[in-house]
């Protein structure tokens, strides 16, 4: 009976809970980002879930256009906190917006996407609101009455599951993890939360974004497919030399013809350290596993590639993996690629390289454009 | 199952307190230096608490590049998305910097400054405050290691052509 009671009483308290959807616009000013909208249906899934009221809270220098993209969502309100000072990602202005947001919003979990300009201030904002926060999350669910989060620890060795009792509590949300909500544009009813920034907060100034040149444009979020790189590209080939420019010609032959994103394995991206050949355009940008980052490509392709636990951390979130490399014993054969083709990857990718040039012109445009 | 107070919050509180305990610190001057993400967790949260708790406004996380211009100010790489750097300009002091992996390469390996500066580390660790991790409400509901393993095809047997075809009808799927 106690239990019962017990039950009933912490679905009441769910029910009063409200969630605020917290997120700024795009950078092209009329949108969301991409991964707003996989966060916003988680959001909607939770509150579904517990009962939970819905706020949605919006940050940018006009957020009319974006608000519309998501009026039909259902929240109960749209808060929005706008203006010029609020167009780029700044840390003193972005953490003021969003702590004004969460505020007038009330909210008990606030759930943001994972973008750079978020993560580098929700921790403050939590700080300010008394509250705590989690980042990098993968999951969120509502199991007997309290919300649930997923998220890896050890760089991506570890799955734990939190649940933290502080509020408000909030949470950064990873991209291609959730659903993203779809609706039809509508137009938005929105309440404009005041907010001047003191003078100490507009010091900084955003002066732009800098950006590869467009053919050395490697990276790319939204590739189909990740094509890392390893140090074998660089070493003596069966002829006893290396062949440094002719890797290079044939990896950004590929990565023209395919639109893949390029990651590169730690010892490629620290040769240049070491006085030895590099591939120009690799940096540590590039740079995926222990100390790089763990992309979320749907497919992923390694060439000259012998790590094993390292590109197993860069690569946990890759669904489909392939690798080539000339090693059948290499750690990729041991359970952690599909597909392990034993081979010379120069002499694949330069037929690999002709078969997508011939498929790109029967579609008559190339995977990528480049200036 | 055990709270535990977060330990960015905790770990933060102590670096602020620390930091304003230097003696004849000119905390107008001052420049914040430490790393964005750790390798545990990787939340980048610990800097931003303590730029919070020592009241500095201009912060800047995932720096790769740091260059002071000559009127005094300072421009600062950020990463952002796509492999770009956001380029902002702080006036100067007080500021504080989340460093990712910067645009240098790595050093190479060195014993004998490695050495020199464990003479100075090492004392530094040794009077390290110890601070009690008490509960915060956080509580670990479960923690498990990946089991995933595949069956992976080791294709020995195939010619460069063969396997071209099959990763372009793979990657056409």
């Amino acid at each position: 009976m106690d239990g019962q009671v017990t039950l009933k009483e912490e679905i009441e308290t769910l029910m009063s809970q409200r969630i605020l959807f917290l997120a700024h616009v795009s950078e092209s000013g009329n949108t969301l980002p991409r991964v707003s909208y996989e966060v916003l249906g988680a959001a909607l899934k939770l509150s579904q879930q517990t009962g939970a009221r819905l706020t949605i809270g919006l940050i940018g220098a006009n957020v009319d256009a974006a608000a519309e993209t998501i009026a039909a969502a259902g929240a109960d309100r749209i808060l929005t906190v706008t203006g010029p000072n609020f167009a780029t990602a700044r840390y003193a202005s972005d953490a003021a917006a969003a702590e004004a947001l969460c505020r007038a919003a009330g909210a008990d979990l606030i759930l943001a996407p994972a973008t750079s300009r978020f993560m580098r201030v929700l921790a403050g904002v939590a700080h300010r609101l008394n509250g705590s926060v989690d980042t990098h999350v993968t999951s969120l669910e509502a199991i007997d009455g309290e919300v649930r989060a997923t998220r890896w620890y050890y760089r991506q060795r570890i799955e734990g599951v939190i649940r933290r009792d502080p509020r408000p509590w909030i949470v950064s949300l990873e991209s291609g993890c959730s659903t993203p909500w779809t609706g039809a544009p509508a137009k938005a009813q929105t309440e404009e939360i005041p907010l001047t920034l003191p003078e100490a907060a507009t010091r900084t100034v955003v002066t732009g974004v800098r950006a590869p040149k467009s053919d050395e444009q490697t990276i790319r979020p939204d590739a189909n497919l990740l094509f890392v790189a390893g140090a074998g590209w660089t070493k003596k080939q069966a002829d006893g030399k290396p062949h440094v420019d002719q890797a290079e010609a044939l990896i950004l032959d590929f990565l023209h013809a395919s639109g893949a994103s390029l990651g590169g394995s730690k010892s490629l991206v620290d040769q240049s350290g070491e006085s030895q050949s590099v591939l120009r355009f690799m940096t540590h940008l590039n740079q995926v596993g222990q100390t790089g980052s763990t992309p979320r490509h749907p497919r992923g392709l390694s060439t000259c590639c012998h790590g094993e636990e390292p590109h197993v951390v860069g690569w946990r979130f890759i669904n489909e993996r392939r690798a080539v490399n000339l090693d059948p014993n290499c750690g990729w054969a041991r359970g952690k690629a599909d597909v392990l083709y034993v081979a010379d990857a120069f002499e694949v990718l330069a037929k690999l390289n002709v078969l997508l040039s011939e498929r790109n012109q029967h579609k008559s445009e190339p995977a990528v454009e480049f200036a | 199952m055990k709270p535990m107070q977060h330990r960015a919050a905790i770990a933060a509180a102590v670096l602020a307190g620390t930091i304003q305990a230097i003696p004849g610190l000119d905390r107008s001057r001052l420049l914040v230096f430490g790393g964005w993400e750790s390798a545990s967790r990787g939340a980048g949260a610990t800097l931003q608490l303590v730029g919070e708790r020592l009241g500095i406004l201009d912060q800047f996380q995932g720096v790769d590049k740091l260059e002071v211009q000559t009127d005094g100010s300072l421009e600062v790489l950020e990463r952002i998305e796509g492999g770009r750097h956001q380029v902002s300009v702080c006036p100067g002091p007080p500021a504080l910097f989340g460093w990712a992996t910067g645009h240098l390469p790595e050093p190479r390996n060195n014993p004998q400054v490695g050495m020199a500066n464990m003479r100075t580390v090492m004392p530094a660790l040794q009077r390290a405050k110890s601070v009690p991790l008490t509960a915060g409400g956080l509580y670990y509901l479960s923690a498990s290691q990946p089991k995933q393993q595949r069956q992976t095809r080791v294709v020995k047997d195939l010619s460069a052509d063969q396997i071209a075809h099959e990763i372009a009808e793979w990657m056409g799927k």
